[in-house]
């Protein structure tokens, strides 16, 4: 077997060991909730029949394998139970808002890598240069900014002061025009953190490839320079750009649940956030596993990204075999 | 000591690593004088509500007429104390699971890597909010919550620290002549781990301030009436179409804060890497 | 085929300390399908030649004067950029660690493919792979079908250096310059790469130049030998000549510590004698007056101070001289 397909094996084996420790996790700490675990589980709502039919549905009752099994068996399936406030199955619930949160994750990472790089490829090729300290400056402006804080600002600056950009929700879903508009203040919002990290990340890695001998030696053959940076020299710098783009995600997502609050961008994030201002665990526990799959995947296919472009990844994990 | 001091000198002469130290001192500063320096910040005057900023009210005044002023700096001060002391905590409770772990070996050591792997298989603030909606807020809430979403990071680093010091001679060397465990761990592994430990500490403090920031924007973190940066960009976000003072103060506070903490500690690693790697016998 | 001739090639650095000449006033002269081993000590300024020639310099160093002349044509070294269009055309090079001198994340071929695009873009397709296949033949690697496609982690070192050998062989240059191409490896893996070096010669006839600190390969594999030390070319000959006859102290010197394999050995390691050269290289920013060796030649004298020693002919061979004033004493 190639040794790319084992890693993906493996990789695809490691993720699911790894949700199913999350999900386990997950029940773990529900246990260990102070006081009537019910009455925190379903807030102010838990009239006595609720809490039966919570026991019965949780089955309290038995045996705690049975009720991991039982836990994890529906977090599995998907049946996510039914929401009390409203009576809509929560599935469909998470459903309905999951599309608007993959839009914006999608659309800050496509916008954070592509800025990304670009600034960081600008910086690299002409270091110590004004330019180059701009853009350091701005990189550092950009990490360590909160993504909340950007996020008000630019509401702020663009849909307040300037009127140029929507201030609320996602947009009309027929209008795909209108659903850009909406996507396009929260996606910056979330981005910009991440594109001065991956500026300067970058930045060093290109530079430090640019110094190897291999490099030297293309250009020892006469190919142009040009070709060199974005066809050879690249190619190996965005290595270890992969490597964080899986914690990237992480904080992607969790960057998310903010700006979609302030935004009031339907989502999972607010729905988890809504949820827990009404107490209402079951649909927090819902979109909780939904985003843990979302990241778990997301660092999975990162992973084999990864060992694609690098194939010293792969031969090193059959190595070890 | 002297390496400390020579540490500390680096970090002077690299132009970043002096204005991250400013800043840091600057905030520190902030937080502690600030309360002293000005008004009663609980004093509520609603007559006074949104004011822009005075001789008096050096930052304004809020929706409830408090000054801006002294609640940022209480705001700081939260921030900066759960910082320190979430980081302290994850860094001691990471490094003795860490230095068990790469000492232990066998189970374990898995059962603390899978631990470690399904912690950080949460995107941070969602298992925090999780936590906090099982838990409950609060400060001390909110100690323990974020203070579990860093523990793995100290953990993993503690314990590759103790598998490359493990199988040095001298450690066997220790071993044979009969050195209780508890004695190996405090003498031999503690001082070598703890050295790039620092380091990691003092890059995650910004990261912590902003975690605990944006919590208590949700209102998952601190509570009022006590402030936080958080809870004070969330109260100005309330009533940004009537006066934006509220906002400004403290996101920029927040800013700051990040910002300093972040320059000093890249200043601090970049410092410290070589010095500290060579520590120990 | 043509010869490679270096004249009065000078080279500045711009450093903290002060303005380093690290190459001063250098004649090299590589005849064609000829290979000329340059010899020095670390820092004697050979690899600076040889990034010169490339136009490779660091950007705080200057080739302040100097030419190369490649067969009837004459390129001035001191211009910026003047020997780019020579490169993987007329002029290749094969660089120290095979380790490094491959991209990671590209295969073989990609390598390959990138030399022959510049060199034979005539070539394409089905044609180019076979030339590519054909290459990693000629240079000794075994199932080239294969080794084409796969990365540069699944070679040995002295495979690399072969691919690096197959890449200067699809150039064709005219002079192909090896900056210590076996330093990195093993002894009996520079057996291998150093033939598959002379039968470049061989089969292209170009000129080449090989970097070294070893006075055995050039001994072993080298037709000429030049000398260098501290910035300034000391003495060239053919090997033979060389060997046979040294006409500067530094080169006398230098044949003298090398230890031969059947010298007589202490039973303790302090007991066994060593020929070193006592002294040491002289301050960059400020050399010796006259002769730069005169610090710590054994038969300096008072004019070696005043003169700077010119090329002098050395025992009647046209093809050899040094620059000393006192050639011919002992």
């Amino acid at each position: 077997m190639p040794p790319l397909v084992h890693y993906i094996a493996h990789r695809l084996a490691a993720a699911l060991l790894t949700l199913t420790g999350a999900i386990l996790f997950l029940f773990v700490i529900i246990q260990f909730v102070p006081g009537d675990m019910i009455s925190i589980l379903l807030g102010p709502r838990a009239t006595p029949e609720l809490r039966a039919e919570f026991a019965q549905r949780m089955g309290l009752d038995r045996s705690i394998p049975e009720q991991i099994w039982l836990f994890f068996s529906r977090a599995i399936t998907g049946d996510l139970g039914t929401d009390v406030i409203s009576n809509r199955k929560i599935l469909d619930m998470i459903l309905d808002v999951l599309p608007n949160s993959l839009q914006l994750a999608g659309a800050a990472l496509l916008v954070s890598t592509v800025f990304g790089i670009a600034l960081g490829c600008i910086a690299a090729l002409k270091p110590g240069s004004t330019i180059d300290t701009v853009l350091g400056v701005v990189s550092v402006s950009f990490i360590t900014t909160p993504a909340f804080v950007i996020a008000i600002f630019l509401l702020l600056i663009f849909s307040l002061q300037l009127h140029w950009l929507p201030v609320i929700g996602a947009g009309d879903p027929d209008d795909p025009l209108d659903r850009l508009s909406h996507l396009v203040l929260p996606a910056m919002a979330i981005s910009i953190t991440w594109i001065g990290y991956l500026a300067r990340l970058i930045r060093a890695s290109l530079l430090e490839v640019l110094s190897e001998q291999h490099v030297r030696m293309m250009r020892a053959y006469g190919v142009p320079e040009v070709r060199i940076v974005r066809h050879f020299a690249l190619r190996l710098a965005l290595v270890p750009m992969i490597a964080v783009m899986g914690i990237g995600v992480g904080d992607m997502i969790s960057n998310a649940v903010f700006v979609e609050v302030i935004f009031a961008r339907p989502g999972v994030g607010r729905l988890i956030y809504e949820a827990i201002l009404l107490r209402n665990f079951p649909v927090v526990q819902a979109g909780i596993l939904t985003t843990v799959l979302i990241y778990v995947t997301c660092n999975m296919l990162v992973d084999i990204l990864n060992a694609v472009i690098d194939p010293r990844i792969a031969r090193s994990l059959k190595q070890a075999a | 000591m002297e390496t400390y001091l020579s540490i500390l000198r680096d970090i002077w002469r690299s132009p970043s690593g002096r204005i991250g130290l400013i800043m840091v001192i600057a905030i520190v500063l902030f937080a502690i004088l600030g309360p002293v320096l000005s008004v009663d910040p609980n004093k509520i005057a609603v007559k006074d509500r949104f004011q822009a900023p005075s001789v008096v009210h050096l930052l304004g005044t809020d929706n409830l007429g408090r000054d801006l002023f002294s609640r940022t700096a209480q705001g700081t001060r939260a921030a900066l104390t759960i910082s320190l002391l979430v980081v302290a905590l994850s860094l001691l409770i990471g490094a003795v699971v860490g230095i068990l772990a790469g000492m232990g070996g066998g189970w374990v050591d898995r059962a603390v890597t899978v631990l470690f792997d399904i912690i950080s298989s949460y995107p941070p603030v969602i298992l925090a909010m999780g936590l906090v909606a099982l838990y409950g807020a609060g400060f001390t809430n909110l100690l323990f919550v974020v203070t579990v979403l860093f523990i793995p990071q100290f953990g993993r680093m503690a314990r590759a620290q103790t598998l490359s010091l493990r199988h040095q001679p001298f450690i066997d060397a220790e071993r044979i002549l009969g050195l209780p465990v508890r004695k190996l761990v405090w003498r031999h592994f503690m001082p070598n781990v703890l050295g790039p430990l620092i380091v990691l500490a003092s890059m995650n403090i910004p990261v912590v301030i902003t975690i605990e920031a944006g919590l208590s924007f949700l209102g998952l973190g601190v509570q009022p009436p006590q402030a936080s940066l958080g809870t004070l960009i969330k109260d100005g976000y309330t009533f940004l179409n009537q006066s934006w003072w509220p906002t400004i103060g403290s996101a920029v506070t927040l800013a700051l804060a990040t910002l300093g903490s972040t320059l000093f500690g890249e200043a601090l690693r970049d410092a410290a890497d070589p010095k500290l790697k060579g520590h120990g016998r | 085929m043509t010869g490679a001739a270096i004249t009065g090639l000078n080279v500045a650095f711009a450093t903290k300390g002060g303005i380093h000449h690290a190459v001063r006033n250098v004649n090299l002269a590589a005849g064609p399908g000829r290979i000329l081993g340059l010899v020095g000590e670390s820092g004697s300024g050979k690899s600076t030649i040889a990034l010169a020639l490339m136009g490779l310099l660091a950007a705080n160093a200057r080739v302040t004067s100097g030419a190369l002349q490649l067969g009837a044509d004459r390129y001035d070294l001191a211009r910026p950029q003047a020997t780019a269009p020579l490169r993987g055309k007329r002029m290749a090079m094969i660089f120290q660690d095979p380790f490094a001198s491959l991209n990671p994340v590209f295969p073989v071929r990609a390598h390959l493919n990138e030399v022959l695009s510049r060199r034979s873009p005539e070539l394409a397709g089905n044609a180019r792979h076979q030339a590519t296949v054909d290459a990693l033949a000629a240079v000794g690697i075994d199932r080239p079908e294969v080794r084409v496609m796969q990365y540069p982690h699944e070679l040995s070192g002295g495979m690399r250096q072969r691919v690096a050998i197959a890449m200067a062989m699809l150039a064709r240059p005219d002079l192909l310059i090896a900056d210590e191409p076996t330093t990195a490896l093993d002894a009996t893996v520079e057996a291998q790469v150093m033939k598959e070096i002379c039968g470049l010669r061989d089969r292209i006839g170009c000129s080449i130049l090989v970097i070294t600190h070893s006075l055995g390969l050039v001994a072993e594999y080298c037709d000429d030998i030049a000398v260098m030390y501290a910035g300034e070319l000391v003495e060239q000959g053919s090997v033979k000549a060389v060997a046979a006859n040294p006409g500067h102290p530094y080169t006398r010197a230098l044949l003298a510590c090398e230890v031969t394999i059947d010298a007589p050995r202490g039973a303790d390691a302090r007991q066994s004698r060593f020929r070193v050269i006592a002294g040491d290289l002289p301050d960059p920013f400020n050399p010796p007056s006259g002769c730069i060796y005169r610090t710590r030649c054994d038969i300096a004298i008072a004019d070696c101070a005043r003169i700077v020693p010119p090329p002098v002919e050395v025992g009647g061979n046209a093809a050899h001289w040094a620059r000393c004033i006192r050639v011919g004493s002992r």
